[in-house]
């Protein structure tokens, strides 16, 4: 990626999206440069999963523009007139984007390496045998080399998130979005899978949009923290300016109810 | 009138090869069931609400109607469009397509039970949506409705006298000619009620295998 990249790799721009009544992004502006580890915190319901749905493509947008490496996802251009992504399309900008969910979504039906080796042999075309090396490598990366053979159901929570976690990375996606990851594990499994995400942090050039409870270590590995509440930026910073002397009044508030949480 | 047992040994191996037709019939019907139903059932999930709803209102309009309408249906009117078909062949599709309406909604609570986080981890996997129906959807969707599917195997099975009416030579046909032949329809109609729970109770056991053997996944 040269340096004088003129644009960001993901760019919204008035973007708003309802369910039902419930307005869940307010024409929302984000620019993220590529390579970026971004956190983005904020209340539930405050629209921060939603912009990763977004940007994996599982939630259409309402309207306004987002843009990955320069490109619409929503719209392409044919014979100069702009008009609505058809599923090529939408197949070639997910291409870009990798996602990890709260939930897992492993395919419960297929043993560890099937998942991870599964997208990339069919969806990809990657042969079989380089398709399971790379996954071994990536099992290998998450810690879980010796689980290759053993099914979803076996695994703990943190194993199974390290497990979905190869599963995205081996499609080689330039953007990773980790949707609360760690909010469905047992506090002693946390740490494993932050662990990973650290490592991905430090390690690779991939950009990362991460949407965390977990304030500490958005504060540890984060470059960048938007805190955002009711569908809106209130406030983006570095996370030393977030965490130590946030400049609004809602940030505060949020960090000290978050703050006063884990104290009791 | 009183049970003579050299007519009824007499008669039971052409009863035997009529219930080879009535078995035939329901496993050629049951396969067309089996398909068209899935294809219903997948059909009704696309995006497009117009192909979505008229595949909807079709298959309701299928499950409405008795089974015996659609028999006389596609062998009676059928050649007046130009497809004339044998009675064996009219009879087992018009019983896969009637039971593809009931094996339709056995699909759809399978494709229904399957979490929405499998749809979204195919779609961030870039799976496109025949990858996601093949290898993430169906292989979850179909083995815990598999015992429901052979509870239609048996009811189709149950059905399969209706051929009678459009004369295809299976176990009830067959018995009621023996009958016309000697005026005895003691013995035959006895033994093709006997033949049909023979063949009922086997199956049942076999779907409560199948029973126990998903519900212990």
């Amino acid at each position: 990626m040269p340096a004088d990249n003129p644009h960001p790799i993901i760019r919204l721009r008035g973007v708003s999206k309802r369910f039902g009544d419930t307005q869940v992004l307010r024409s929302l502006d984000l620019d993220v440069p590529a390579g970026q580890k971004l956190a983005l915190i904020g209340p539930s319901g405050s629209g921060k999963s939603t912009v990763l749905r977004i940007l994996m493509t599982l939630e259409r947008i309402d309207g306004g523009e987002v843009e990955i490496d320069g490109e619409s996802v929503w719209h392409m251009d044919r014979g100069g007139r702009r008009v609505p992504a058809d599923r090529t399309h939408l197949h070639h900008m997910r291409e870009q984007v990798g996602m990890v969910f709260q939930h897992f979504n492993l395919f419960p039906h297929m043993n560890v390496l099937r998942n991870v080796t599964e997208a990339p042999i069919h969806a990809l075309g990657t042969p079989r045998a380089e398709a399971e090396r790379q996954a071994r490598e990536l099992l290998d990366l998450v810690g879980l080399a010796d689980k290759t053979r053993a099914w979803p159901s076996q695994l703990s929570g943190g194993q199974k998130q390290r497990v979905a976690i190869a599963r995205a990375l081996a499609m080689k996606p330039r953007i990773m979005l980790f949707d609360e990851v760690t909010s469905a594990l047992d506090p002693e499994l946390v740490g494993e899978v932050l662990n990973v995400l650290r490592r991905l942090a430090r390690e690779t050039d991939m950009t990362l949009l991460i949407v965390t409870h977990e304030m500490g270590f958005a504060r540890e590995i984060a470059e960048r923290v938007v805190f955002m509440e009711q569908g809106t930026v209130v406030e983006d910073a570095s996370p030393e300016v977030i965490f130590s002397q946030p400049r609004e009044a809602r940030t505060r508030e949020f960090l000290g109810a978050t703050n006063s949480k884990l104290q009791v | 009138m009183i049970w003579d047992w050299r007519y009824a040994l007499e008669i039971l191996p052409d009863l035997i090869r009529a219930l080879g037709v009535t078995v035939q019939a329901t496993l050629l019907g049951m396969l067309i069931a089996l398909v068209l139903g899935l294809v219903w059932a997948m059909l009704r999930r696309l995006p497009n609400r117009w192909i979505a709803g008229t595949i909807h209102w079709s298959v309701e309009f299928v499950r409405s109607t008795p089974l015996l309408v659609q028999i006389y249906f596609i062998f009676f009117i059928l050649p007046d469009r130009g497809l004339t078909l044998s009675p064996f062949v009219a009879g087992v599709l018009a019983l896969g397509l009637h039971y593809s309406t009931y094996t339709a909604e056995v699909y759809r609570a399978g494709i229904e039970g399957v979490p929405k986080g499998q749809w979204e981890a195919a779609m961030a996997l870039n799976m496109g949506p025949w990858l996601t129906w093949r290898r993430v959807i169906l292989p979850q969707a179909i083995p815990p409705v598999i015992p429901a599917l052979g509870n239609y195997l048996i009811a189709m099975f149950k059905d399969t006298p209706m051929l009678a009416a459009i004369a295809v030579m299976e176990l009830l046909q067959t018995a009621k000619l023996m009958g016309s032949e000697t005026f005895r329809y003691l013995e035959p109609l006895t033994l093709v009620g006997l033949l049909f729970l023979a063949v009922s109770l086997v199956a049942s056991r076999g779907v409560r295998k199948l029973e126990t053997h998903f519900a212990g996944r």
